[in-house]
């Protein structure tokens, strides 16, 4: 029985009992193999130039990650977060610059105020506080990117997949 | 026209091919966009390619164009900007599926599937993407330079020769600014008189409105039509600027106890060295009344008062050793110091011609500081030598002090009205690190100490180019053009009314105080203060506040990316 067919109580209960090893290492690769979804929001003056880095530089990034780049991690709107999970999209990364690196006055901490917030709520409402991934200056370069979406993907792919019988139904 | 957009994938000399094959591009792209024209060219970097895609565009005469190529900061910024230079009259994007794809997923099957998608989200940018308004502006053909310093005089100066009329405040009487306390000049000991006066000629200009014993209250408005509200005894007025310099320098911490100073004599601090050194150099056969002189460097500076290096004191402390040295060969001349800051060939030069004459330096750790001794009058100081551990004393009759300059508490007021931000140490801070002299707020701008402490030239070249970005400024255009912006073009925030709750989020959040409400509650932006960076449109509630490059966009490009469901 793959995740997509479990009935959502059972996903729900899943994503609360993070310590219950109910998902197995076998399971949770047959999960892998269900193409895992990610937004990656990427700030222009930062994360988006360790994007270019790691392509320049070739290094393999599993494909399951789709970059967007914006102007800055600040204009990412909570909404916006919660309707891509909605939407079926099983994680998704706000990649800002450094914290008193800003180009535009700090607005990356009220930033990071607003979207740490989001990731206690998402613990609170169910869904995991690892699909949401913050990074403020982490992914500046090539390498750095790389690793951070690789561990992104790979938490996603251990997380139960979302429920996606609703999707379109909102 | 064709409605159908028209997608052109450059093979980038088919070395996208093996991790994309066309044919699964034109598969997917059949199955998502049916619509959408897929054509492939083998190197749009080569004029070529271009040419081709010319003729391309003049015969299937699509409703867009989308270039699936490298990244921006490959080549593809290149390829977009030839394409919009030569008017290319539709709407046209870039999406990277070289650096973004082909490179970092070769032998994944799912890159196919991935570079449709990214064709996918970059047609839904393209189709839902608005564009703001172009804004011209008209500044007011005026420029206030606050300060009368090297910086804004420098500043004041250079506006006057290219023809801009400049109102130039100082608190002082006369103008000159802390290059009136200091005689000379490091690093070649020239007399502070033959960097002033040439600016001072350069402020005698019908364009200069030089107002002295005048301090600047605060400045009111918006980049184009300052207000400055200006207090001359007590007097208030008022002057109408297009842009602002501000010059207001930094001021020099002065002793306080510090090393026993006040308390025994002898110890002074290296500003009244220089008054010193300036009647002694004016004396006939002036001769030091002291034998042995200890410059003690960083006081208050890289404390946690002052968590900074201010620059200037090591090179003063050195060329004023040198003064000394010079007066009388027989004087002593130690430095004691955290490790001499003198930076630049001229500073390095300074140094060693120090050494050579015999001054002394000691190193001490700011564990251990250096210890005044006397009764009275100064003895000695003792010291742990940092670099051999040991304890040393040296007999003193002159203890000379090294200040650094610290923040003005009045350019907070200034700043403030201005929109412009202070660093931690409460300098004014630029737009670090590619523009030091401009500020987040176009027409604002800092030269000399107000920003860091500097050399006095260098605050002349920083006044001076100061002066030259504001009458670039003055001249006007388009307000794209002042905040650095990303393809496509600048992006502004802007408040639909009809939506607005009047909450007031977006202005409490807005980093460029660009969001304001009027006087009845309304809100609105400034276009020429916002620079599209998009806070307050994620902080609106409503649904109000919008950048039009960004939000319906983001929105669409989303839900390309969300799986589909199998019928």
């Amino acid at each position: 029985m793959t995740q997509s067919q479990s009935p959502a109580g059972a996903n729900r209960e899943d994503s609360f009992n993070k310590k219950d090893k109910s998902l197995s290492a076998p399971e949770a690769s047959i999960q892998g193999k269900q193409e895992v979804r990610a937004a990656v929001f990427a700030c222009r003056w930062c994360a988006l130039l360790g994007a270019d880095r790691a392509g320049r530089e070739r290094i393999n990034i599993p494909a399951s990650f789709r970059l967007i780049p914006i102007e800055c991690a600040a204009s990412v709107e909570p909404d916006m977060v919660l309707r891509a999970l909605a939407d079926g999209i099983d994680g998704v990364a706000v990649l800002g610059c450094h914290l008193g690196g800003c180009r535009h006055n700090d607005a990356n901490r009220t930033a990071r105020l607003r979207l740490s917030l989001l990731r206690d709520m998402l613990d609170i409402i169910g869904l995991d506080r690892r699909r949401l991934l913050l990074s403020w200056g982490t992914a500046h370069e090539g390498h750095q990117f790389a690793a951070l979406i690789r561990k992104f993907v790979s938490d996603l792919a251990e997380l139960p997949a979302l429920d996606r019988r609703l999707i379109g139904t909102r | 026209m064709n409605t159908a957009p028209l997608v052109i994938v450059c093979t980038c000399h088919d070395t996208l091919c093996p991790v994309l094959p066309e044919r699964a591009l034109v598969e997917g792209m059949a199955v998502r966009r049916p619509e959408a024209r897929l054509k492939f060219l083998p190197s749009l970097c080569r004029p070529s390619d271009l040419k081709s895609l010319s003729a391309l565009i003049e015969q299937e005469r699509p409703s867009a164009l989308l270039l699936a190529a490298c990244s921006p900061f490959a080549k593809g910024r290149n390829i977009l900007d030839e394409l919009i230079r030569g008017e290319c009259a539709i709407p046209v994007d870039l999406i990277d599926i070289r650096e973004g794809c082909s490179f970092i997923h070769a032998g994944d099957s799912d890159a196919p599937d991935k570079a449709v998608d990214l064709i996918c989200m970059g047609l839904a940018g393209l189709i839902h993407r608005q564009r703001s308004p172009k804004v011209s502006f008209q500044p007011q053909r005026r420029a206030l330079v606050v300060g009368a310093g090297p910086a804004g005089l420098a500043a004041a100066g250079i506006l006057a020769r290219l023809g801009i009329p400049v109102t130039l405040a100082d608190r002082m009487g006369r103008a000159g600014g802390l290059l009136n306390q200091i005689g000379k000049l490091f690093p070649a000991n020239t007399p502070s008189r033959e960097l002033l006066d040439p600016l001072l000629q350069e402020i005698d200009n019908p364009m200069v409105d030089f107002l002295s014993k005048t301090s600047v209250a605060r400045i009111e408005g918006d980049p184009g039509s300052f207000t400055a509200h200006l207090v001359r005894d007590g007097q208030e007025s008022i002057v109408q600027a297009g842009a602002v310099i501000l010059a207001c320098g930094a001021l020099p911490v002065l002793p306080d106890k510090d090393f026993r100073s006040g308390e025994v004599a002898g110890v002074i601090s290296q500003l009244e060295l220089e008054t010193r050194l300036r009647k002694l150099e004016t004396q006939e056969a002036g001769t030091p009344e002291f034998k042995n002189a200890v410059f003690i460097q960083c006081m208050a500076a890289r404390d946690e008062a002052h968590p900074y290096c201010s620059t200037v004191c090591c090179p003063t402390a050195l060329k004023n050793a040198l003064r000394l040295k010079s007066l009388n060969r027989e004087v002593n001349v130690t430095v004691v110091h955290r490790g001499i800051m003198a930076p630049g060939r001229a500073m390095e030069e300074l140094y060693r011609k120090a050494m050579t004459a015999g001054v002394r330096f000691v190193a001490y750790s700011p564990a251990d500081p250096p210890e005044v001794r006397g009764d009275g009058k100064v003895s000695a100081v003792s010291l742990k030598d940092a670099l051999s551990g040991r304890d040393t004393l040296l007999p003193a009759d002159l203890v000379v002090l090294s200040t650094p300059l610290k923040p003005r508490p009045e350019t907070s007021v200034l700043t403030k009205g201005l929109g412009v931000h202070l660093d931690e140490m409460a300098f004014a801070r630029g737009r670090e690190p590619m523009h030091p002299l401009a500020t987040p707020v176009p027409g604002v701008y800092l030269c000399g100490t107000v920003r860091w402490p500097v050399y006095a030239e260098q605050a002349v070249d920083q006044g001076r180019a100061a002066g030259v970005k504001t009458a670039a400024f003055l001249a006007g255009g388009s307000i794209g053009d002042l905040c650095p912006a990303s393809p496509p073009g600048p992006a502004k925030a802007a408040v639909r009314t009809d939506a607005c709750s009047r909450c007031g989020q977006c202005v409490a959040v807005c980093p460029y105080g660009a969001s304001r409400r009027d006087e009845d509650g309304a809100v609105s932006v400034s276009a020429i203060r916002c620079h599209g960076c998009g806070l307050c449109t994620a902080v609106c509630p409503s649904g109000a506040a919008r950048i039009p490059e960004h939000n319906v966009a983001i929105r669409e490009i989303l839900r390309e990316i969300a799986p589909r469901i199998a019928p």
